[in-house]
């Protein structure tokens, strides 16, 4: 383990021809990066060096996920679930505009040949009372609810058990040189050379050293601020829920006797929405929340950390030369924040607190409005039928269906449906 | 709603199309016809198909049987490209996944590096679909997804103008909402402000009104270029084949479950075997061979007695900039053409066939659709274009200008990151929506000569020995189980004679053999 040593250079193995990687971050975006990299990386034989900075206000205690859980997070939540020290929920909202629910299943059903969004549709026109779009799914596809710094820990200890060296500091200063890393000095003086730095701290630490943020427009997402409040005793449930109120949005995690609080004002606030055009860049790579910054309901940025570890796992150390790999990364992350931004921009919309949607929004909600269709996207979080129920959720209704719908028998569509909902 | 739906013209997508919508809109009051002259001759593209052409079949309730003995069909398990890396070098892409993937990640990575290290078996070798081709083989994929059998698909070789002909008397027995006119088109009516086509005058002096058109009129595009005026996007920068002649010969090959594309000097020629005969056609661009070249070359390489006079079919790679226009959509060659080399033609009339079907709206405006419905054609067409560009370019073939211009042509610049990245990372880009996924991008690359620098670590779980004693094994096994399979002549015997055949399986969109 690291100790204060001014003298020591980690990272420098002059004779060694294995690959350094510095992660830098804090909570379970660092332990997770590391974790992962280490076990998909195994056998490139990499050395890991984890510089972990203090916990932020962000790295919060619990978080809630939705299926399908991506392949580095979810062993873990996988051995937690086993150990019943994670809990399934049904993520609900109760006053969003239109009192829906919403959840992620994939609606992978289509009755009498037409598609459930435009069944739904046909049931809701023809049937009075029909049960509304988040009753289909109830039980199909829990989200979780998970401690996320018990994950933080178990990832840890996965990450030391697989040689990854922990370097805890207070903060880092990045010594660069004509736009690259050269290396991290952090406050107790020791120095961290790689040759890849990931940058998964708030704010991205080490990416702003080499290029600017660029800000999503205050129309989309408003800037806002965050308060958090942990109340105990409240009650025994295990929930998740998001109310709207005023420019508020709050979400609460019930777990057990602990009630976790957090509310984002989306009138004003120090945080704005913010990413990095170029995550891969040079020999800095940033994730999660080293890469973006986003209110974080619906889809957090450890998931769009989980996406882009992935694909780095296949392109890091295959190559000296990375300028495509660098491109490749770079379009894939950018289209992850790219769904999120729309997801969180939709659900803004619909209460009122974003003036304007995304283009790729308006284009999604023009046809369903128009006909109950679904654009076809290269979607990653939000399958294309659980978009549909992001649009009930919001609010958002169709005027029609498809010719094909509106010609197939009622009585037909109304039963299959029907018995659907009833399996 | 619509009321009255027109098609002009017949051929493939013009019964397709009819077909498909009569079928789907039999319950409604949408009233369907079919307008066609047969003094106008179809250029009956695509005889050779590819597997989603069952999942069209299917969807319409058509037996798979009596397709196949309706349109003179044989099995096609994939194509085999000839002369294509270099004269003398063949492989075959077949309808199937390539190898088995790992939890540690796809098959190409492992045969990528198993390939560095000396492994002399091809790409290809790692496809059942490839095995059974080349020993003439034919079985129904397995449904049963741990077994070997499993992993290919199949589709057809068919006679294009007996299936319009079947798909008629489909449309004509079967729908009292749809009905066919003779005639030729002499005049398009449009509304004066909107411009919306609202009927055809025939030369009878017939006029047929409708609310919504569809253009199956082939590379005149009647209604989408000549009446809405949209405009051609030419591709010939990256496809510069320009000309075909096609005839068809009295040779039969009962146990070729294939098609053949073998390259020339200045472009390629197909061989197709139907039941009753073989289709032959001879692609090559006029910038770098004249017609007459390509006549004597094309009968130097011919087997069998001609069973008609040459047809010499004029085209160019292209799209319309928009598919729909007003109310009027363009399906099949009024709506582009790219070159046949892919069977790729009868599944762009399939796939804008369906994707018409689910964003037709029930309304009358439908400016919201018709963006969409552009917006996913055009990324069809993209996505097909640079996969047929990927054949002509990674090759090692230099011999001729055609070849040399194919070599510096600017690509695409999607398949230019595409090929970069196989190259510098060993990773093929994969995408959700759009016909030629990760193993067919894999087939043709690596089999084509194409390379990867990268030998990927997380293959590594397995040493040097290890990997190439796995991947020997694994295809002894797969060549010992195509070997146990019957003879595709067999398996057609059975369904022509009308004799005991088990029932085709239930189709997929997918070339690769999942049920989905």
């Amino acid at each position: 383990m690291a100790s204060v040593c001014h003298e020591f250079v980690w990272g420098i193995f002059m004779n060694s021809t294995r690959i350094t990687i510095a992660i830098v971050g804090s909570g379970l975006s660092l332990t997770l990066s590391a974790a992962y990299l280490a076990e998909k990386l195994q056998y490139l034989k990499p050395i890991i060096l984890a510089v972990q900075l203090p916990e932020d206000e962000s790295d919060e205690d619990f978080s809630f996920s939705f299926p399908p859980f991506s392949e580095p997070i979810s062993p873990i939540l996988r051995q937690q679930l086993a150990e019943s020290s994670l809990r399934k929920i049904d993520l609900y909202t109760p006053s969003s505009p239109a009192g829906l629910g919403f959840n992620f299943s994939t609606y992978g059903v289509v009755s009498a040949g037409v598609s459930f969004p435009q069944a739904y549709q046909i049931c809701v026109q023809n049937v009075a009372d029909f049960p509304k779009y988040d009753r289909f799914l109830e039980e199909k596809a829990p989200g979780i609810i998970y401690n996320r710094k018990s994950v933080a820990d178990d990832y840890r200890r996965l990450a030391v058990k697989k040689d990854v060296v922990l370097i805890p500091c207070k903060s880092v200063q990045v010594i660069k040189d004509e736009g690259k890393i050269i290396s991290l000095e952090t406050s107790d003086g020791q120095r961290v050379t790689a040759d890849y730095f990931i940058d998964c701290s708030a704010k991205g630490k080490l990416m702003s050293c080499v290029q600017e943020r660029v800000r999503v427009s205050d129309e989309i997402m408003p800037s806002w601020s965050v308060a958090r409040k942990r109340i105990s005793g409240v009650s025994s449930a295990i929930s998740c829920t998001f109310k709207f109120a005023s420019s508020q949005m709050t979400s609460t995690i019930n777990y057990g006797h602990t009630s976790y609080e957090k509310t984002a004002d989306f009138n004003g606030g120090e945080a704005n929405a913010e990413y990095f055009q170029f995550p891969w860049l040079g020999n800095c790579i940033a994730v999660g929340r080293g890469f973006a910054e986003i209110p974080e309901f619906l889809i957090d940025l450890n998931r769009i950390l989980e996406k882009q570890l992935m694909v780095l796992s296949w392109l890091i150390g295959v190559n000296s030369q990375t300028v495509y790999s660098e491109r490749h990364f770079n379009t894939l992350s950018n289209r992850y924040l790219d769904e999120a931004v729309d997801a969180v921009n939709l659900m803004l919309c619909g209460v009122g607190f974003a003036r304007e949607l995304t283009p790729s929004n308006q284009r999604r909600i023009a046809l369903f409005q128009s006909s109950a269709g679904t654009v076809k996207e290269n979607n990653v979080f939000i399958s294309e039928n659980s978009w549909t129920g992001l649009f009930h959720a919001a609010g958002y209704k169709p005027t029609n269906t498809n010719a094909f719908a509106a010609s197939t028998s009622v009585n037909q569509i109304v039963g299959r449906t029907k018995s659907l909902i009833s399996r | 709603m619509i009321q009255k739906l027109v098609i002009v013209g017949g051929g493939t997508a013009g019964w397709m199309t009819a077909a498909a919508f009569c079928h789907l809109f039999q319950d409604s009051p949408l009233q369907i016809t079919l307008v066609e002259s047969d003094a106008i001759g179809t250029v009956g593209v695509g005889e050779a198909t590819i597997p989603h052409l069952r999942y069209f079949n299917e969807r319409l309730g058509i037996n798979e049987h009596e397709f196949m003995r309706a349109t003179n069909a044989t099995f096609k398990l994939g194509i085999m490209f000839s002369d294509w890396r270099k004269s003398g070098h063949s492989y075959i892409h077949p309808f199937g996944e390539f190898g088995f993937a790992t939890s540690h990640g796809p098959f190409y990575h492992y045969w990528s590096r198993a390939h560095q290290l000396g492994l002399e078996l091809a790409a290809d070798e790692f496809s059942i679909a490839t095995h059974m081709a080349r020993l003439g083989r034919f079985t129904y994929p397995s449904q049963n997804d741990s077994e070997l059998l499993s992993t290919f698909s199949y589709a057809f070789h068919i006679d294009a103008a007996r299936y319009a002909v079947f798909l008629r008397q489909y449309c004509e027995k079967t729908f009292r909402n749809f009905s066919r006119q003779e005639g030729k088109i002499e005049h398009v009516l449009q509304d004066s402000s909107s411009g919306d086509i609202t009927g055809i005058k025939l030369d009878s002096g017939l006029a047929i009104d409708g609310d919504f058109f569809i253009d199956c009129s082939g590379f005149r595009s009647l209604l989408l270029n000549k009446t809405l005026g949209a405009k051609p996007l030419d591709m010939s920068e990256y496809l510069p084949c320009n000309s075909a002649i096609a005839v068809p010969t009295d040779e039969t090959y009962p146990d070729v479950p294939f098609s053949r594309a073998t390259a020339h000097a200045a472009g390629w020629q197909w061989r197709i075997p139907l039941r009753h005969r073989t289709g032959n056609g001879c692609v090559y661009s006029t910038n770098f061979m004249s017609d007459s070249e390509a006549e004597e070359l094309f009968h130097k390489n011919l087997a069998g007695n001609k069973l008609a006079d040459l047809n010499l079919i004029r085209f160019s790679a292209r799209r319309m900039d928009a598919s729909w226009k007003n109310n009027c959509v363009a399906i099949g060659l009024s709506s582009g053409f790219l070159e046949p080399l892919e069977s790729t033609s009868i599944h762009l009339i399939q796939v804008a066939i369906m994707k018409l079907t689910e964003l037709l709206p029930n309304g009358k405006d439908w400016r919201v659709e018709r963006d969409e419905f552009n917006r996913q054609m055009t990324d069809e067409y993209e996505k097909i274009r640079d996969f047929l560009v990927l054949h002509y370019r990674v090759t090692e073939r230099e011999d001729s200008e055609f070849w040399r211009y194919i070599k510096n042509m600017p690509l695409p610049s999607s398949l230019e990151q595409r090929m970069n990245l196989i190259q510098e990372a060993g990773i093929i880009d994969t995408y959700q929506h759009g016909l030629f996924l990760e193993s067919s991008w894999a087939y043709v690359y690596f089999c084509q000569g194409g390379q990867s620098n990268a030998s990927h670590h997380r293959t590594h779980h397995l040493s040097d020995q290890e990997l190439l004693e796995h991947l020997r094994k694994f295809h002894a096994e797969i060549a010992k189980t195509a070997q146990s399979i019957g003879k595709q002549s067999d398996m057609l015997n059975r369904i022509y004679g009308g004799g005991e055949v088990e029932k085709w399986p239930q189709s997929a969109m997918s070339l690769y053999g999942v049920f989905s």
